[in-house]
């Protein structure tokens, strides 16, 4: 496999998202497949941020330790990444504010000849890589005009200035040959998959990770035509969404486990009163506000029995960015075919990190939820054969629509008979049939690396991305389950067919999925574990399975 | 009357405490209007206090290592418990005092929190604390968004202004409600001291939370706190701007004693808002016809207050 990584490492409002945004992009032009992940601290001002932009000529999502190239913005880049640097790499640098060896460039004086703004250095730190490479300048322009919103022309200037003053390593990158592909955030991702699938509301309370769907959103209201709506907390954005659900808007909201925690009422009224509704939940590291900006898988166990009572939820956990579109497509066409709450259960690593894009939007769609057809007495909660009640919602003609939070007949109305209860209980529940044929049509559990080894690591969500570059590598088979309520038994027993040796690859401290599966009867036979809420780099994960390989 | 401010005569410039109950070397932005307003609240309360913090700037600039600040005991709590919380803290000490556990000196008890924090996702737990009537003060510290997060809007921030979640273009003009009136709000529960307050006039700042601090039972101060970051106006001009919003009417100083209204400070001869508006980024987007509507309204809610002050 082609592949380059190039780390870029400043202070927090040197623009080392942004650079590294501009590198993935030119390096998409060039035709590689992209994964970018972007590590910042919980702070308003400094701090060390960095970003490493990982290439390579076919699917990656994951990045490595290791890289061929750091673009250092202050010193103690250098003092904490030269470790990572290949034999071979080279440190380029700001020279007026880094002392090292390698490519250094007098940005300061670059950006006074231009008459640039602080902020422009990582254009010139840009122009200074791409001149190393050996990159047309032509394909630099693009990007640059492409991907810098403010003064375009100054900031071309300080690139084109930088890029020929420095010198051509000679290891000129080809072009891996490749058409560029969108790049997008698992976040972008969860956005569109639900724009895809007809969402016509986003409510949210901002929260790390989950805040940039709100922004994106935001920001696209008009071109994507759905409302968001920003209340003044957690619970006022589920119980909203549950307002909007009984009147007909297909709606999402969206948080991290902090937030969800206030939300679990409405979880719980949800089930009782069959709402459709779409829950997001980005996790971060906790409990309680944890470490705000970094990645962590703990919070399985609480989204699976959130909400008191018991009812029928479909909890999904995407890995990659292509996944998050399908499955938050999926999770909303569920919601409101079977009036059942759905939980898309991502995380820091996946929703904040950016990924080359390769699924096919036009297979989705939203699919109409199954509606009272106006003939009779219209009753909310009409016993049917499958448990799905067609539905109404409050201002149809001849309808009176009854939805509560109590137990209920047919009609809506509280009762406290214990016939009634059973039967009511029993319809709801009697969904799961229908739901499960028609979840048997979508891939639930997903096979990679040698789909015949004796070994096999088991995974969710984005923790796949180390784990099927590292079984490719060691000749290891890789279950992910992207399906966890219902859970798929039939398709996780053909997955597993043949595995001697399973090991359970979590980013949390407990091993959740593996507590679940031990529920189905499914033993890990050993569990890998990280929990410092780093997600597993393909390195680490090597490094970590050798002591239980 | 309140008896207990009859012997506090008020801080002078000269002999303002030099103790520091939040050290410097935190790491707020340059140009912070509200660690500013935060350190004068501390200075004004001095080391006998517990303060229970809501998460935001405040907490996040101050309490990583090896930046934290507090002298005094501190617990940070989550977004919107910290009302709650200082209910526990105040009941709790009282209990523990009447079973002779603890000395019977008196503690002050603050809750702080940004205007996230107090008029939006708090709210509710706020309004809780002053009906029991809680022996503590709240100090709302008012940047008029959610700052740490990315800049999103609250219900304190002003009409018109853009944020993350309040983006101006072809369809919207940034902010589209006025801003909430949480003073009002609290004055509303009948509890013995609000006040406004800001960091321009920090003597005035001082003495309010002076006050809210010696007053029996639960006590409001409203501060606030320019933003550099999530407004995009110049660090060095913060105060500029605290002040400009004063002299402008957008920000009135006045106490609520007893429900008695009081200017702090009656301007007579108001400049117009578009001194205040400009140079901050988060309102250079809007045109005559908005301006002219917040000068209007600014007019009309300080005619509002001044009536207050009179009728009461």
């Amino acid at each position: 496999m082609k592949e380059l990584s190039i780390l870029m490492g400043g202070q927090a409002g040197d623009g080392i998202r942004q650079a590294g945004n501009t590198v993935a992009r030119l390096l998409n032009r060039l035709g590689y497949r992209i994964f970018f992940y972007d590590d910042y601290p919980s702070l308003i001002r400094g701090g060390h941020n960095f970003s490493i932009v990982r290439a390579a000529d076919k699917k990656i999502r994951a990045h490595k330790e290791n890289v061929d190239l750091i673009l250092a913005m202050n010193q103690e880049t250098v003092k904490r990444h030269r470790w990572r640097l290949k034999a071979g790499g080279e440190v380029i640098f700001d020279s007026g504010k880094v002392e090292t060896q390698g490519i250094g460039l007098p940005f300061k004086e670059i950006l006074r000849e231009h008459q640039g703004a602080p902020i422009m250095r990582n254009t010139a730190a840009i122009g200074a890589l791409a001149g190393h490479l050996g990159i047309d300048w032509e394909v630099v322009a693009e990007v640059i005009r492409d991907t810098i919103a403010r003064s375009k022309e100054t900031n071309l200037k300080i690139a084109r200035t930088a890029f020929e003053n420095t010198v051509d390593s000679g290891q000129k990158i080809d072009r891996a040959g490749a058409p560029a592909v969108p790049l997008l955030t698992g976040n972008e991702a969860i956005a569109i998959g639900a724009v895809k699938a007809g969402l016509n509301m986003y409510i949210a309370y901002p929260m790390t990770p989950a805040s940039s769907i709100l922004h994106y959103l935001a920001s696209h209201e008009d071109d994507l035509n759905v409302v968001t709506i920003h209340p003044e907390n957690e619970i006022g954005v589920a119980l909203m969404a549950l307002g909007a659900a009984y009147t007909g808007a297909r709606v999402m909201v969206g948080t991290s486990g902090g937030g969800f925690a206030l939300m679990t009422e409405a979880v719980s009224l949800a089930g009782q009163a069959e709402i459709p509704l779409v829950f997001v939940e980005c996790q971060r590291a906790g409990p309680s506000t944890g470490v705000p900006t970094y990645t962590m898988q703990a919070d399985l166990s609480f989204v699976l029995h959130s909400g008191h009572g018991e009812f029928l939820r479909v909890l999904m956990a995407p890995g990659d960015v292509e996944e998050a579109f399908y499955l938050t497509a999926l999770a909303l066409n569920l919601a409101w075919k079977f009036q059942i709450p759905a939980f898309i259960l991502s995380d820091k690593h996946l929703s904040e990190s950016t990924s080359s894009f390769e699924g096919d939007p036009a297979e989705i769609g939203p699919q109409p939820p199954i509606s009272w057809d106006g003939s009779g007495e219209y009753k909310r909660y009409r016993q049917t054969e499958d448990g799905i009640s067609p539905l109404a919602f409050p201002g149809t003609r001849d309808a009176v629509v009854k939805v509560t939070s109590y137990e209920h007949d047919e009609h809506g109305i509280t009762t406290e008979e214990p016939d009634e209860i059973t039967r009511m209980q029993g319809k709801r529940l009697k969904k799961l049939e229908k739901l499960k044929s028609e979840l048997g049509r979508q891939e639930l559990v997903k096979v990679y690396g040698n789909p015949r080894a004796e070994r096999a690591l088991i995974c969710w969500g984005s923790t796949k991305g180390a784990c099927i570059e590292v079984a490719e590598e060691l000749d290891l088979r890789v279950i992910q389950p992207l399906l966890l309520e219902p859970f798929p038994m039939n398709e996780m027993v053909k997955a597993l067919s043949g595995v001697k040796t399973l090991i359970d690859v979590e980013v949390n401290a407990t091993g959740q999925l593996s507590s679940l599966l031990a529920t189905k009867g499914i033993k890990a036979d050993r569990k890998v574990l990280r929990y410092d809420g780093r997600p597993f780099t393909i390195d680490s994960l090597k490094n970590d399975l050798k002591e239980v390989l | 009357m309140i008896p207990e401010f009859e012997k506090f005569k008020g801080f002078k410039a000269k002999s303002i405490p030099k103790d520091e109950p939040l050290a410097s070397g935190h790491r707020a932005c340059q140009g912070c209007g509200e660690v500013l307003a935060l350190r004068m609240v501390m200075k004004a309360l001095g080391r006998d206090v517990i303060v229970c913090s809501a998460t935001g700037c405040m907490e996040i600039i101050s309490s990583p290592y090896p930046h934290t600040a507090w002298r005094v005991p501190w617990i940070h709590i989550a977004f919107e418990n910290a009302a709650a919380v200082a209910s526990g803290v105040e009941s709790a000490r009282k209990v523990l005092k009447r079973k002779g556990k603890i000395p019977k000196r008196h503690v002050d008890i603050m809750a702080v929190g940004g205007d996230g924090a107090t008029g939006d996702i708090g709210l509710q737990w706020i309004s809780g604390a002053f009906e029991r009537g809680h022996d503590f003060l709240y100090v709302c510290l008012d940047n008029e968004a959610y700052m740490n997060t990315g800049v999103q809007r609250s219900g304190c921030t002003p009409y018109g202004a853009m944020t993350t979640t309040s983006p101006p273009g072809k369809k919207s003009f940034g902010q589209v409600t006025w801003k909430k009136n949480i003073p009002a709000i609290a004055v509303a529960h009948n509890i013995p001291y609000v006040a406004t307050a800001s960091p321009a006039y920090f003597l005035d700042l001082m003495n309010k939370v002076k006050k809210a601090a010696l007053v029996k039972g639960p006590a409001y101060v409203h501060i606030y706190s320019p933003c550099p970051t999530g407004w995009g106006s110049a660090g060095e001009r913060s105060i500029e701007f605290a002040k400009l919003a004063v002299e402008t009417r957008v920000f009135p100083l006045y106490e609520v004693i007893e429900g008695r209204y009081i200017m702090s400070r009656k301007i007579t001869k108001p400049k117009p808002v578009t001194e205040y508006l400009k140079g901050q980024k988060r309102f250079r987007h809007l045109d005559e016809g908005h301006i002219d509507y917040i000068q209007k309204r600014v007019d009309v809610e300080y005619e509002k207050l001044l009536r207050l002050a009179e009728l009461t």
